[in-house]
Protein backbone atom coordinates (compact mmCIF):
# COMPACT_ATOMS: atom_id res chain seq x y z
CA UNK A 1 0.00 0.00 0.00
CA UNK A 2 1.20 3.47 -0.82
CA UNK A 3 2.08 5.94 1.91
CA UNK A 4 -0.66 8.17 0.66
CA UNK A 5 -3.30 5.54 1.16
CA UNK A 6 -2.09 4.87 4.66
CA UNK A 7 -2.48 8.52 5.47
CA UNK A 8 -5.95 8.49 4.01
CA UNK A 9 -7.35 6.02 6.52
CA UNK A 10 -5.36 7.63 9.35
CA UNK A 11 -4.06 4.51 10.96
CA UNK A 12 -2.99 5.43 14.43
CA UNK A 13 -3.36 2.04 16.04
CA UNK A 14 -2.73 -1.50 14.97
CA UNK A 15 -6.49 -2.02 14.87
CA UNK A 16 -8.70 -0.67 12.08
CA UNK A 17 -12.45 -0.44 12.38
CA UNK A 18 -14.10 -0.34 8.98
CA UNK A 19 -17.68 0.62 8.23
CA UNK A 20 -18.95 -1.45 5.31
CA UNK A 21 -22.08 0.63 4.71
CA UNK A 22 -22.51 1.19 0.94
CA UNK A 23 -19.08 -0.27 0.26
CA UNK A 24 -18.64 -2.47 -2.80
CA UNK A 25 -17.92 -5.97 -1.50
CA UNK A 26 -14.95 -6.97 -3.69
CA UNK A 27 -13.18 -3.65 -3.39
CA UNK A 28 -13.78 -3.54 0.35
CA UNK A 29 -12.35 -7.00 0.79
CA UNK A 30 -9.19 -6.40 -1.27
CA UNK A 31 -8.43 -3.38 0.86
CA UNK A 32 -9.07 -5.30 4.07
CA UNK A 33 -6.90 -8.18 2.84
CA UNK A 34 -4.06 -5.73 2.29
CA UNK A 35 -4.34 -4.32 5.80
CA UNK A 36 -4.43 -7.82 7.24
CA UNK A 37 -1.35 -8.91 5.33
CA UNK A 38 0.51 -5.89 6.67
CA UNK A 39 -0.22 -7.06 10.18
CA UNK A 40 -3.21 -4.97 11.20
CA UNK A 41 -6.22 -6.35 13.01
CA UNK A 42 -9.40 -5.36 11.22
CA UNK A 43 -12.99 -5.16 12.43
CA UNK A 44 -15.70 -4.74 9.80
CA UNK A 45 -19.07 -3.49 11.01
CA UNK A 46 -22.40 -3.16 9.17
CA UNK A 47 -21.55 -6.09 6.91
CA UNK A 48 -25.19 -6.49 5.86
CA UNK A 49 -25.08 -3.01 4.30
CA UNK A 50 -22.23 -3.65 1.90
CA UNK A 51 -23.31 -3.90 -1.75
CA UNK A 52 -22.59 -5.94 -4.85
CA UNK A 53 -23.06 -4.15 -8.17
CA UNK A 54 -25.22 -5.77 -10.80
CA UNK A 55 -28.72 -7.03 -11.34
CA UNK A 56 -30.30 -8.87 -8.48
CA UNK A 57 -31.22 -11.98 -10.43
CA UNK A 58 -27.79 -12.42 -11.98
CA UNK A 59 -26.01 -12.01 -8.63
CA UNK A 60 -28.42 -14.45 -7.03
CA UNK A 61 -27.82 -16.92 -9.84
CA UNK A 62 -24.07 -16.71 -9.34
CA UNK A 63 -24.35 -17.29 -5.62
CA UNK A 64 -26.89 -20.10 -6.08
CA UNK A 65 -24.49 -21.84 -8.45
CA UNK A 66 -21.76 -21.42 -5.87
CA UNK A 67 -23.96 -22.95 -3.15
CA UNK A 68 -24.28 -26.10 -5.23
CA UNK A 69 -20.56 -26.75 -5.10
CA UNK A 70 -19.81 -29.24 -2.38
CA UNK A 71 -18.12 -32.59 -1.91
CA UNK A 72 -20.07 -35.03 -4.05
CA UNK A 73 -19.49 -38.02 -1.84
CA UNK A 74 -20.20 -36.20 1.43
CA UNK A 75 -21.63 -32.66 1.48
CA UNK A 76 -20.85 -32.36 5.19
CA UNK A 77 -17.17 -32.12 4.30
CA UNK A 78 -17.64 -28.77 2.58
CA UNK A 79 -16.77 -26.44 1.01
CA UNK A 80 -19.21 -24.47 3.11
CA UNK A 81 -20.97 -21.40 1.84
CA UNK A 82 -21.94 -18.93 4.54
CA UNK A 83 -25.46 -17.53 4.51
CA UNK A 84 -25.05 -14.84 7.15
CA UNK A 85 -23.77 -11.38 6.12
CA UNK A 86 -20.84 -11.19 8.53
CA UNK A 87 -19.68 -14.68 7.62
CA UNK A 88 -20.13 -14.08 3.90
CA UNK A 89 -17.88 -10.99 4.05
CA UNK A 90 -15.32 -12.84 6.14
CA UNK A 91 -15.28 -15.72 3.66
CA UNK A 92 -14.84 -13.30 0.76
CA UNK A 93 -11.77 -11.81 2.44
CA UNK A 94 -10.43 -15.31 3.01
CA UNK A 95 -10.44 -15.90 -0.71
CA UNK A 96 -8.10 -12.95 -1.09
CA UNK A 97 -5.56 -14.12 1.51
CA UNK A 98 -2.81 -16.73 1.07
CA UNK A 99 -4.97 -19.21 2.99
CA UNK A 100 -2.63 -22.16 2.53
CA UNK A 101 0.26 -20.32 4.18
CA UNK A 102 0.49 -19.85 7.92
CA UNK A 103 0.87 -16.09 7.41
CA UNK A 104 -2.46 -16.02 5.57
CA UNK A 105 -4.18 -18.01 8.28
CA UNK A 106 -2.81 -15.72 10.95
CA UNK A 107 -4.00 -12.72 8.95
CA UNK A 108 -7.46 -14.27 8.64
CA UNK A 109 -7.70 -14.76 12.38
CA UNK A 110 -7.03 -11.05 12.88
CA UNK A 111 -10.25 -10.25 11.03
CA UNK A 112 -13.57 -9.86 12.82
CA UNK A 113 -16.84 -9.10 11.06
CA UNK A 114 -20.13 -7.97 12.55
CA UNK A 115 -23.76 -7.50 11.64
CA UNK A 116 -24.63 -3.91 12.59
CA UNK A 117 -22.39 -2.18 15.11
CA UNK A 118 -21.70 -4.23 18.26
CA UNK A 119 -21.78 -2.56 21.67
CA UNK A 120 -18.02 -2.79 22.14
CA UNK A 121 -17.39 -0.84 18.92
CA UNK A 122 -20.17 1.72 19.37
CA UNK A 123 -17.69 4.41 20.43
CA UNK A 124 -14.85 3.40 18.12
CA UNK A 125 -13.84 5.59 15.22
CA UNK A 126 -15.11 4.02 12.01
CA UNK A 127 -13.21 4.34 8.77
CA UNK A 128 -14.72 4.16 5.30
CA UNK A 129 -12.77 2.05 2.82
CA UNK A 130 -11.05 4.29 0.33
CA UNK A 131 -11.81 2.75 -3.07
CA UNK A 132 -15.06 0.98 -2.32
CA UNK A 133 -17.63 3.78 -2.34
CA UNK A 134 -20.75 2.68 -4.21
CA UNK A 135 -22.40 6.10 -4.42
CA UNK A 136 -20.92 6.73 -7.87
CA UNK A 137 -22.13 3.42 -9.28
CA UNK A 138 -24.27 3.84 -12.38
CA UNK A 139 -25.73 0.34 -12.30
CA UNK A 140 -28.15 -1.56 -10.12
CA UNK A 141 -26.93 -3.06 -6.89
CA UNK A 142 -27.94 -5.46 -4.15
CA UNK A 143 -26.98 -5.36 -0.48
CA UNK A 144 -25.43 -8.34 1.26
CA UNK A 145 -28.42 -8.34 3.60
CA UNK A 146 -30.85 -8.78 0.69
CA UNK A 147 -28.67 -11.51 -0.77
CA UNK A 148 -28.48 -13.41 2.50
CA UNK A 149 -32.21 -13.08 3.11
CA UNK A 150 -32.75 -14.95 -0.17
CA UNK A 151 -30.71 -17.82 1.25
CA UNK A 152 -32.71 -17.98 4.45
CA UNK A 153 -30.93 -15.56 6.76
CA UNK A 154 -33.28 -14.17 9.40
CA UNK A 155 -32.40 -11.04 11.30
CA UNK B 1 -30.66 -62.78 -6.00
CA UNK B 2 -30.80 -61.27 -9.36
CA UNK B 3 -34.33 -60.11 -8.62
CA UNK B 4 -33.41 -56.67 -7.35
CA UNK B 5 -35.53 -53.88 -8.73
CA UNK B 6 -33.83 -51.14 -10.70
CA UNK B 7 -34.71 -48.58 -8.05
CA UNK B 8 -35.95 -48.88 -4.51
CA UNK B 9 -36.75 -46.48 -1.69
CA UNK B 10 -33.74 -45.59 0.43
CA UNK B 11 -33.30 -47.74 3.50
CA UNK B 12 -33.53 -45.49 6.58
CA UNK B 13 -33.85 -41.73 6.65
CA UNK B 14 -30.95 -39.51 5.61
CA UNK B 15 -32.49 -36.65 7.57
CA UNK B 16 -30.81 -37.49 10.84
CA UNK B 17 -27.20 -37.47 11.87
CA UNK B 18 -26.59 -40.73 13.64
CA UNK B 19 -24.32 -39.38 16.34
CA UNK B 20 -24.47 -39.62 20.09
CA UNK B 21 -26.32 -36.88 21.97
CA UNK B 22 -24.04 -34.36 23.65
CA UNK B 23 -25.90 -34.51 26.94
CA UNK B 24 -28.46 -36.74 28.51
CA UNK B 25 -30.94 -34.01 29.46
CA UNK B 26 -31.96 -32.46 26.17
CA UNK B 27 -32.17 -28.74 25.47
CA UNK B 28 -35.13 -28.23 23.13
CA UNK B 29 -34.56 -26.31 19.94
CA UNK B 30 -37.91 -24.55 20.18
CA UNK B 31 -40.50 -23.53 22.73
CA UNK B 32 -44.17 -22.81 22.28
CA UNK B 33 -45.13 -19.22 21.49
CA UNK B 34 -47.33 -18.54 24.44
CA UNK B 35 -49.69 -15.70 25.32
CA UNK B 36 -51.49 -15.53 28.63
CA UNK B 37 -50.92 -15.84 32.33
CA UNK B 38 -47.29 -16.70 33.22
CA UNK B 39 -46.52 -20.38 33.49
CA UNK B 40 -43.68 -22.83 32.94
CA UNK B 41 -43.78 -24.44 29.50
CA UNK B 42 -42.21 -27.74 30.41
CA UNK B 43 -41.52 -30.31 33.08
CA UNK B 44 -38.80 -32.88 33.71
CA UNK B 45 -39.84 -36.43 34.49
CA UNK B 46 -38.22 -39.82 34.81
CA UNK B 47 -39.34 -42.67 32.60
CA UNK B 48 -40.57 -45.56 34.74
CA UNK B 49 -42.02 -48.07 32.29
CA UNK B 50 -45.03 -48.99 30.21
CA UNK B 51 -48.36 -50.65 30.82
CA UNK B 52 -51.74 -50.57 29.13
CA UNK B 53 -55.13 -49.14 29.89
CA UNK B 54 -58.72 -49.27 28.65
CA UNK B 55 -60.42 -45.94 28.15
CA UNK B 56 -63.43 -44.47 26.38
CA UNK B 57 -62.43 -42.91 23.07
CA UNK B 58 -63.42 -39.25 23.11
CA UNK B 59 -61.88 -37.95 19.91
CA UNK B 60 -64.99 -36.87 17.99
CA UNK B 61 -63.63 -37.89 14.59
CA UNK B 62 -62.51 -41.35 15.59
CA UNK B 63 -64.57 -44.24 14.22
CA UNK B 64 -64.35 -45.75 17.69
CA UNK B 65 -65.80 -42.71 19.43
CA UNK B 66 -67.62 -43.46 22.71
CA UNK B 67 -66.37 -47.05 22.66
CA UNK B 68 -63.86 -48.77 24.87
CA UNK B 69 -60.33 -48.76 23.47
CA UNK B 70 -57.12 -50.32 24.74
CA UNK B 71 -53.96 -48.27 24.52
CA UNK B 72 -50.36 -48.65 25.59
CA UNK B 73 -49.33 -45.96 28.07
CA UNK B 74 -45.96 -44.83 29.39
CA UNK B 75 -45.62 -44.02 33.06
CA UNK B 76 -43.34 -41.07 33.82
CA UNK B 77 -42.59 -40.37 37.45
CA UNK B 78 -42.63 -36.65 38.14
CA UNK B 79 -41.32 -35.75 41.58
CA UNK B 80 -41.57 -31.99 42.27
CA UNK B 81 -39.06 -29.92 40.31
CA UNK B 82 -37.15 -27.12 42.09
CA UNK B 83 -36.55 -23.71 40.52
CA UNK B 84 -33.15 -22.39 41.57
CA UNK B 85 -32.40 -19.74 38.99
CA UNK B 86 -33.71 -17.42 36.33
CA UNK B 87 -32.21 -16.45 33.02
CA UNK B 88 -33.13 -13.61 30.68
CA UNK B 89 -32.20 -13.85 27.02
CA UNK B 90 -31.79 -10.89 24.68
CA UNK B 91 -32.01 -10.93 20.92
CA UNK B 92 -28.78 -10.35 19.01
CA UNK B 93 -27.99 -10.74 15.31
CA UNK B 94 -26.33 -14.01 16.24
CA UNK B 95 -29.28 -15.56 18.12
CA UNK B 96 -30.38 -15.43 21.72
CA UNK B 97 -27.76 -14.52 24.30
CA UNK B 98 -27.94 -14.41 28.07
CA UNK B 99 -28.55 -10.82 29.20
CA UNK B 100 -28.90 -11.43 32.92
CA UNK B 101 -29.16 -14.30 35.32
CA UNK B 102 -30.10 -14.84 38.88
CA UNK B 103 -29.89 -17.74 41.30
CA UNK B 104 -31.00 -18.39 44.80
CA UNK B 105 -28.66 -19.75 47.44
CA UNK B 106 -31.49 -21.29 49.44
CA UNK B 107 -31.42 -24.55 47.53
CA UNK B 108 -31.62 -28.20 48.34
CA UNK B 109 -28.42 -29.75 49.65
CA UNK B 110 -28.41 -32.38 46.93
CA UNK B 111 -28.00 -29.73 44.23
CA UNK B 112 -24.36 -29.27 45.27
CA UNK B 113 -23.73 -32.71 43.78
CA UNK B 114 -24.39 -31.21 40.36
CA UNK B 115 -23.40 -27.52 40.67
CA UNK B 116 -21.28 -25.99 43.40
CA UNK B 117 -22.90 -22.94 45.02
CA UNK B 118 -20.96 -19.70 44.47
CA UNK B 119 -18.89 -18.59 47.47
CA UNK B 120 -19.63 -14.93 47.06
CA UNK B 121 -23.01 -14.05 45.71
CA UNK B 122 -25.07 -10.91 46.22
CA UNK B 123 -28.67 -11.72 45.40
CA UNK B 124 -29.95 -8.12 45.65
CA UNK B 125 -27.26 -6.86 43.33
CA UNK B 126 -28.03 -9.50 40.72
CA UNK B 127 -31.73 -8.84 41.13
CA UNK B 128 -31.20 -5.11 40.50
CA UNK B 129 -29.05 -5.90 37.49
CA UNK B 130 -31.77 -8.20 36.15
CA UNK B 131 -34.44 -5.55 36.60
CA UNK B 132 -32.34 -2.92 34.85
CA UNK B 133 -32.02 -5.15 31.80
CA UNK B 134 -35.62 -6.24 31.64
CA UNK B 135 -36.35 -4.03 28.62
CA UNK B 136 -33.90 -5.85 26.35
CA UNK B 137 -34.95 -9.31 27.51
CA UNK B 138 -37.28 -11.16 25.14
CA UNK B 139 -37.25 -14.62 26.65
CA UNK B 140 -37.23 -15.77 30.25
CA UNK B 141 -36.21 -19.22 31.36
CA UNK B 142 -36.30 -20.85 34.75
CA UNK B 143 -33.30 -22.94 35.75
CA UNK B 144 -34.67 -26.05 37.41
CA UNK B 145 -33.39 -29.28 38.89
CA UNK B 146 -35.06 -32.62 39.36
CA UNK B 147 -35.21 -34.56 42.62
CA UNK B 148 -34.39 -38.14 41.64
CA UNK B 149 -33.50 -38.97 45.28
CA UNK B 150 -37.23 -38.89 46.05
CA UNK B 151 -37.80 -41.83 43.73
CA UNK B 152 -36.83 -45.40 44.40
CA UNK B 153 -34.52 -45.77 41.44
CA UNK B 154 -31.28 -44.96 43.24
CA UNK B 155 -30.04 -41.82 41.51
CA UNK B 156 -28.92 -39.07 43.86
CA UNK B 157 -27.52 -36.33 41.63
CA UNK B 158 -30.19 -33.98 40.27
CA UNK B 159 -30.42 -33.18 36.58
CA UNK B 160 -30.61 -29.50 35.67
CA UNK B 161 -32.32 -27.84 32.72
CA UNK B 162 -33.68 -24.53 31.52
CA UNK B 163 -37.41 -24.26 30.99
CA UNK B 164 -39.05 -21.31 29.32
CA UNK B 165 -41.47 -19.16 31.28
CA UNK B 166 -44.42 -18.49 29.00
CA UNK B 167 -45.82 -14.99 29.48
CA UNK B 168 -47.25 -12.15 27.42
CA UNK B 169 -45.35 -9.54 29.43
CA UNK B 170 -41.72 -9.98 30.52
CA UNK B 171 -42.19 -8.00 33.76
CA UNK B 172 -45.11 -10.24 34.73
CA UNK B 173 -43.09 -13.30 33.83
CA UNK B 174 -40.18 -12.06 35.93
CA UNK B 175 -42.39 -11.53 38.97
CA UNK B 176 -43.78 -15.03 38.46
CA UNK B 177 -40.25 -16.41 38.17
CA UNK B 178 -39.20 -14.64 41.39
CA UNK B 179 -42.20 -16.13 43.20
CA UNK B 180 -41.07 -19.63 42.11
CA UNK B 181 -37.43 -19.15 43.05
CA UNK B 182 -36.28 -21.76 45.55
CA UNK B 183 -39.68 -23.46 45.54
CA UNK B 184 -41.04 -26.73 44.30
CA UNK B 185 -43.18 -26.94 41.19
CA UNK B 186 -45.68 -29.76 40.83
CA UNK B 187 -46.68 -31.44 37.59
CA UNK B 188 -50.27 -30.27 38.18
CA UNK B 189 -49.11 -26.63 38.10
CA UNK B 190 -47.86 -27.10 34.53
CA UNK B 191 -50.03 -29.69 32.78
CA UNK B 192 -53.57 -31.01 33.02
CA UNK B 193 -54.84 -34.46 32.15
CA UNK B 194 -56.18 -34.60 28.59
CA UNK B 195 -53.66 -32.07 27.26
CA UNK B 196 -51.10 -32.80 24.60
CA UNK B 197 -47.35 -32.59 25.15
CA UNK B 198 -44.14 -33.12 23.21
CA UNK B 199 -41.60 -35.48 24.72
CA UNK B 200 -37.92 -34.87 24.22
CA UNK B 201 -35.36 -37.38 25.27
CA UNK B 202 -32.25 -39.32 24.40
CA UNK B 203 -33.07 -42.67 22.81
CA UNK B 204 -31.71 -46.01 23.99
CA UNK B 205 -28.09 -46.46 22.99
CA UNK B 206 -27.40 -49.53 20.85
CA UNK B 207 -23.65 -49.05 20.43
CA UNK B 208 -21.76 -49.84 17.24
CA UNK B 209 -24.10 -51.70 14.91
CA UNK B 210 -24.01 -53.14 11.42
CA UNK B 211 -26.10 -51.84 8.53
CA UNK B 212 -28.84 -54.48 8.87
CA UNK B 213 -29.84 -53.34 12.34
CA UNK B 214 -28.82 -49.71 11.92
CA UNK B 215 -30.45 -48.99 8.58
CA UNK B 216 -32.74 -51.96 7.96
CA UNK B 217 -31.13 -53.22 4.76
CA UNK B 218 -31.90 -56.74 3.57
CA UNK B 219 -29.83 -59.71 4.65
CA UNK B 220 -28.26 -61.20 1.52
CA UNK B 221 -28.61 -64.85 0.57
CA UNK B 222 -26.55 -67.36 2.55
CA UNK B 223 -24.24 -68.14 -0.39
CA UNK B 224 -23.29 -64.47 -0.69
CA UNK B 225 -19.52 -64.07 -0.93
CA UNK B 226 -17.70 -62.26 1.85
CA UNK B 227 -20.63 -60.99 3.86
CA UNK B 228 -24.34 -61.47 3.98
CA UNK B 229 -25.12 -58.73 6.50
CA UNK B 230 -23.34 -56.02 4.51
CA UNK B 231 -24.46 -53.79 1.67
CA UNK B 232 -24.62 -55.53 -1.71
CA UNK B 233 -22.84 -52.68 -3.43
CA UNK B 234 -21.15 -49.71 -1.86
CA UNK B 235 -21.17 -47.71 -5.06
CA UNK B 236 -19.64 -47.36 -8.49
CA UNK B 237 -15.97 -47.58 -9.60
CA UNK B 238 -15.88 -43.79 -9.96
CA UNK B 239 -16.03 -41.60 -7.91
CA UNK B 240 -13.58 -43.86 -6.10
CA UNK B 241 -14.97 -43.02 -2.68
CA UNK B 242 -17.96 -44.25 -0.69
CA UNK B 243 -20.98 -41.99 -0.97
CA UNK B 244 -22.44 -40.52 2.19
CA UNK B 245 -25.79 -42.10 1.33
CA UNK B 246 -24.54 -45.69 1.58
CA UNK B 247 -25.93 -47.44 4.69
CA UNK B 248 -22.84 -48.41 6.68
CA UNK B 249 -22.03 -49.58 10.20
CA UNK B 250 -21.57 -47.15 13.10
CA UNK B 251 -23.17 -45.71 16.22
CA UNK B 252 -26.83 -46.51 16.62
CA UNK B 253 -29.12 -44.92 19.18
CA UNK B 254 -28.39 -42.49 21.99
CA UNK B 255 -29.63 -39.64 19.82
CA UNK B 256 -31.73 -36.71 20.97
CA UNK B 257 -35.21 -37.17 19.52
CA UNK B 258 -38.48 -35.28 19.88
CA UNK B 259 -41.81 -37.09 19.80
CA UNK B 260 -44.63 -34.71 19.07
CA UNK B 261 -48.18 -34.62 20.41
CA UNK B 262 -48.57 -37.27 23.07
CA UNK B 263 -51.78 -37.12 25.03
CA UNK B 264 -51.73 -37.08 28.82
CA UNK B 265 -54.12 -39.83 29.89
CA UNK B 266 -53.82 -39.32 33.60
CA UNK B 267 -51.97 -37.32 36.22
CA UNK B 268 -51.95 -39.09 39.55
CA UNK B 269 -50.29 -39.10 42.93
CA UNK B 270 -50.92 -42.67 44.14
CA UNK B 271 -48.44 -44.86 42.32
CA UNK B 272 -49.86 -48.10 43.76
CA UNK B 273 -52.79 -47.86 41.35
CA UNK B 274 -50.66 -48.18 38.24
CA UNK B 275 -47.45 -49.95 39.22
CA UNK B 276 -47.43 -53.59 38.04
CA UNK B 277 -47.07 -56.36 40.60
CA UNK B 278 -43.41 -56.54 41.56
CA UNK B 279 -42.81 -53.01 40.24
CA UNK B 280 -41.74 -51.81 36.84
CA UNK B 281 -38.90 -54.02 35.65
CA UNK B 282 -35.53 -52.22 35.99
CA UNK B 283 -37.27 -49.36 37.78
CA UNK B 284 -39.29 -50.43 40.81
CA UNK B 285 -42.24 -48.68 42.36
CA UNK B 286 -43.53 -45.16 41.75
CA UNK B 287 -43.45 -43.13 44.97
CA UNK B 288 -44.33 -39.67 43.70
CA UNK B 289 -46.71 -37.95 41.32
CA UNK B 290 -46.80 -39.64 37.99
CA UNK B 291 -48.12 -38.98 34.52
CA UNK B 292 -49.47 -41.49 32.03
CA UNK B 293 -48.77 -40.66 28.39
CA UNK B 294 -50.48 -42.44 25.54
CA UNK B 295 -47.93 -44.26 23.42
CA UNK B 296 -44.20 -44.53 23.79
CA UNK B 297 -41.49 -42.11 24.85
CA UNK B 298 -37.85 -42.08 23.65
CA UNK B 299 -35.21 -43.47 25.94
CA UNK B 300 -34.59 -46.18 28.47
CA UNK B 301 -36.15 -46.54 31.89
CA UNK B 302 -34.68 -44.26 34.59
CA UNK B 303 -33.85 -41.69 31.92
CA UNK B 304 -34.86 -38.05 32.31
CA UNK B 305 -37.47 -36.95 29.77
CA UNK B 306 -38.54 -33.39 29.06
CA UNK B 307 -42.26 -32.82 28.63
CA UNK B 308 -42.94 -29.63 26.71
CA UNK B 309 -46.08 -27.78 25.71
CA UNK B 310 -46.72 -28.66 22.05
CA UNK B 311 -45.01 -26.52 19.42
CA UNK B 312 -47.00 -27.87 16.49
CA UNK B 313 -50.56 -26.94 15.81
CA UNK B 314 -52.98 -29.58 17.04
CA UNK B 315 -56.59 -29.90 18.06
CA UNK B 316 -56.92 -29.20 21.74
CA UNK B 317 -58.48 -32.00 23.78
CA UNK B 318 -58.50 -30.66 27.30
CA UNK B 319 -61.08 -33.02 28.73
CA UNK B 320 -59.64 -35.76 30.84
CA UNK B 321 -60.23 -39.17 29.22
CA UNK B 322 -62.31 -41.61 31.20
CA UNK B 323 -60.01 -44.51 32.10
CA UNK B 324 -61.81 -47.74 32.98
CA UNK B 325 -58.88 -50.02 33.70
CA UNK B 326 -55.11 -49.84 34.08
CA UNK B 327 -53.19 -53.08 33.89
CA UNK B 328 -51.14 -53.90 36.99
CA UNK B 329 -50.33 -57.44 35.94
CA UNK B 330 -46.80 -58.55 36.73
CA UNK B 331 -44.25 -57.86 34.02
CA UNK B 332 -41.81 -60.52 35.21
CA UNK B 333 -42.53 -63.46 32.95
Amino acid sequence: MSKEAKKEVQITQSKINIDATNAILGRLCTEVAKYLKEGYAVNIVNCEKAVISGKKHSILREYRDMQKKHTHTNPRRGPFHPKRPDRLVRRTVRGMLPWKKSSGKAAYHRLLTFIGVPDELSKAELVKPRYADSSKLDCKRITIGELCREFGWQE
Amino acid sequence: MGHRRVSAPHRSSLGYRRVRARRIVPAPRAWQEYEGAPTLLGFLGIKAGMTHCVYIEDRPRSHLVNREVTAAVTCIETPPMVVFGLRGYKKTPYGLQVAADLRTLETKEELSRRVKPPKKYDFDKSNKNFESKIDEIIELRAVVHTQPYLTGMGMKTPQIAEIKIGCSNITEGYQYGLSLLGKEVLIRDVFKAGEIVDTIGVTKGKGFQGPVKRHGIKILQHKSKGTKRGVGSIGPWHPARTMWTIPRYGQMGFNMRTDYNKRIMQIGSDGTQIVPKGGFVKYGIVKNNYILLKGSVPGSKKRTVLLRTPVRKQTQLVKEPQILYISTESQQG
